[in-house]
């Protein structure tokens, strides 16, 4: 069984190089997606997450496993480096913060209900049979978390458009989820 | 557009929120192992580090000997002061430069993590790029397979080709064969028509013939009848004639030629009777009026004229034999009278 974040943390006290390496490997991607999903460029975030784990290392004294787990102490360390460059790099409103961060909300190994996992399946066979357009702005919205507006920009089109495309885009997903049973 | 409940659209929305956030991660992850990006500049980082322990050491050396060695025409208090506070400084240089140590050792460990990190993706890169040529090799061979597969399937195909050609070919000659027969049996059918149609004819011709032949038989009779009727019973004389008639006529001669030719018994059975009494006739002592009478009564009780028109109806095709029953029959009656 891999070592928990904790076992991980209190090995890095230790001066334990290999275990912040796992711990590393365990949260980096996380930490990229958030940092993409909040509007970076690509050339930017792996600097950021740098800067994050650094602060992580530097940081990791002021951490208590008794008050809460590893992943949200982290996320709030990802949120200050990133707020710190959105200020500096005056950031606009393309992005969708909240869901930005739910990348670095959600547990590791959620163990959701089998039905769940049965209805994400779905929702991919739905959205794969969506017409490219709409499935591209599904994506756009909830994968690279931007807001309609950002989508505007990204596809040169009216931000009314958007969401009267996603708004076709979100009845046709209920639409194919019902007719595959997931849904009554 | 039907507008969709609201529950369903916030569990919707939940939903793709929870793919969204997990597809993002998995993307990254991805991206991470396709491309790695460049190392954060560690070996500049390292570099740092014995710089700044060397500069602190130095501070601190430079410290003591200024205590330890220097003639200040100072009072011993200012110069404890000055000495104290060159510790001090030394103190916070040497705290500065752990500090720098630091920054740099936590700089270095996460470059280590990141190059770890770096490290798994290569070997995940050569790992994916040896099952990419296992699988490029493995879709080779199978193509080969398919191309061999496909050759013969072609080759099958040219031979079906060859097949259906000739096929076509004798199907063609089977047509042409069935138009000949079929003209032929047209053909047949026509001369079978035509010979249908000439029996016929030939039979119309044979009744017709009958027919004139009973006429002519009905007219002679009657002919007869009227003119040897009234002379009443004939005499040596007449019987004489008689038999000079059947002399010139040369029935007996032509008899023996006519026999040959007839193939219906009772016609032969006729003919033979017939033939027997113009013997007798021949051999008839004409003043001998016994023997005449006994003749006369044969000829009678024979009844040979209603057989000899049957006869003549049944052997139509032979008029020389029916001619020859008729003469003979006319001479015979002469004689029957005699009675």
């Amino acid at each position: 069984m891999e070592p928990g974040d904790s076992e991980l943390v209190e090995r890095c006290r230790a001066g334990d190089r290999a275990a912040f390496g796992l711990l590393y490997a365990a949260h980096a991607g996380r930490v990229r997606a958030y940092l993409q999903r909040s509007g970076f460029a690509a050339a930017d975030v792996d600097d950021l997450v740098q800067e994050t784990f650094t602060r992580v290392l530097r940081s990791l004294h002021t951490f208590d496993p008794a008050r809460g787990e590893f992943r949200p102490w982290l996320a709030t360390v990802a949120h200050n480096v990133a707020r710190r460059h959105w200020r500096r790099g005056a950031q606009d409103d393309n992005f969708d913060p909240e869901l930005a961060g739910e990348v670095l909300a959600a547990r590791d190994n959620p163990a959701p209900a089998s039905e769940t996992r049965e209805e994400v399946r779905a929702l991919v066979e739905c959205i794969e049979a969506l017409l490219p357009d709409l499935a591209r702005l599904v994506r756009l919205r909830y994968v690279e978390a931007r807001t309609t507006r950002g989508i505007a920009a990204a596809l040169d089109l009216a931000e009314a458009t958007v969401r009267l495309r996603l708004g076709k885009a979100m009845y046709l997903l209920q639409r194919c989820l019902r007719s595959k049973g997931v849904w009554e | 557009m039907k507008d969709e409940n609201h529950p369903g659209r916030e569990r919707l929305e939940r939903l793709l929120r929870q793919w969204g956030a997990e597809e993002a991660v998995r993307q990254e992850q991805g991206a991470a192992q396709r491309l790695p990006p460049p190392l954060p500049v560690p070996a500049a980082a390292w570099r740092w580090v014995p710089l700044a322990a060397g500069f602190a050491l130095f501070a601190v050396g430079v410290g003591f000997l200024l205590v330890a060695k220097a003639e200040v025409p100072k009072s011993g208090a200012l110069y404890m002061a000055q000495a104290t506070q060159e510790v001090a400084d030394a103190k916070a240089l040497l705290a500065e430069a752990q500090r720098l140590l630091d920054e740099q050792r936590t700089a270095a460990a996460v470059s280590a993590a990141r190059a770890d990190e770096l490290q798994q993706a290569l070997e995940s890169g050569k790992t994916a790029a040896a099952k990419t040529n296992e699988r490029i090799a493995d879709l080779a061979a199978r193509l080969a397979e398919k191309q061999t597969a496909l050759d013969e399937a072609a080759a099958g195909l040219k031979d079906r080709d060859a097949q259906l050609a000739q096929l076509k070919t004798d199907l063609a000659a089977a047509r042409g064969q069935i138009v000949k027969l079929r003209t032929g049996l047209d053909a047949g059918s026509a001369a079978v028509r035509r010979a249908e149609e000439s029996a016929a004819a030939a039979q119309r011709n044979a009744d017709n013939r009958i027919k004139a032949v009973e006429v002519q038989q009905a007219m002679m009779m009657n002919l007869l009848a009227r003119v040897m009727a009234p002379g009443g019973t004939p005499g040596e004389a007449d019987v004489r004639a008689i038999q000079a008639a059947a002399r010139d006529s040369g029935l007996l001669g032509r008899a023996a030629t006519l026999r040959d030719r007839i193939s219906n018994d009772s016609v032969r059975r006729l003919f033979d009777t017939q033939e027997v009494l113009l013997m007798r006739l021949m051999l008839l002592d004409a003043g001998d009026k016994g023997e005449l009478r006994a003749l006369a009564e044969v000829v009678r009780s024979m009844n040979l004229g209603p057989q000899i028109a049957e006869v003549l109806r049944a052997s139509a095709d032979n008029p020389e034999v029916g001619a020859w029953l008729i003469e003979s029959q006319v001479l015979l009656m002469g004689i029957q009278r005699a009675g």
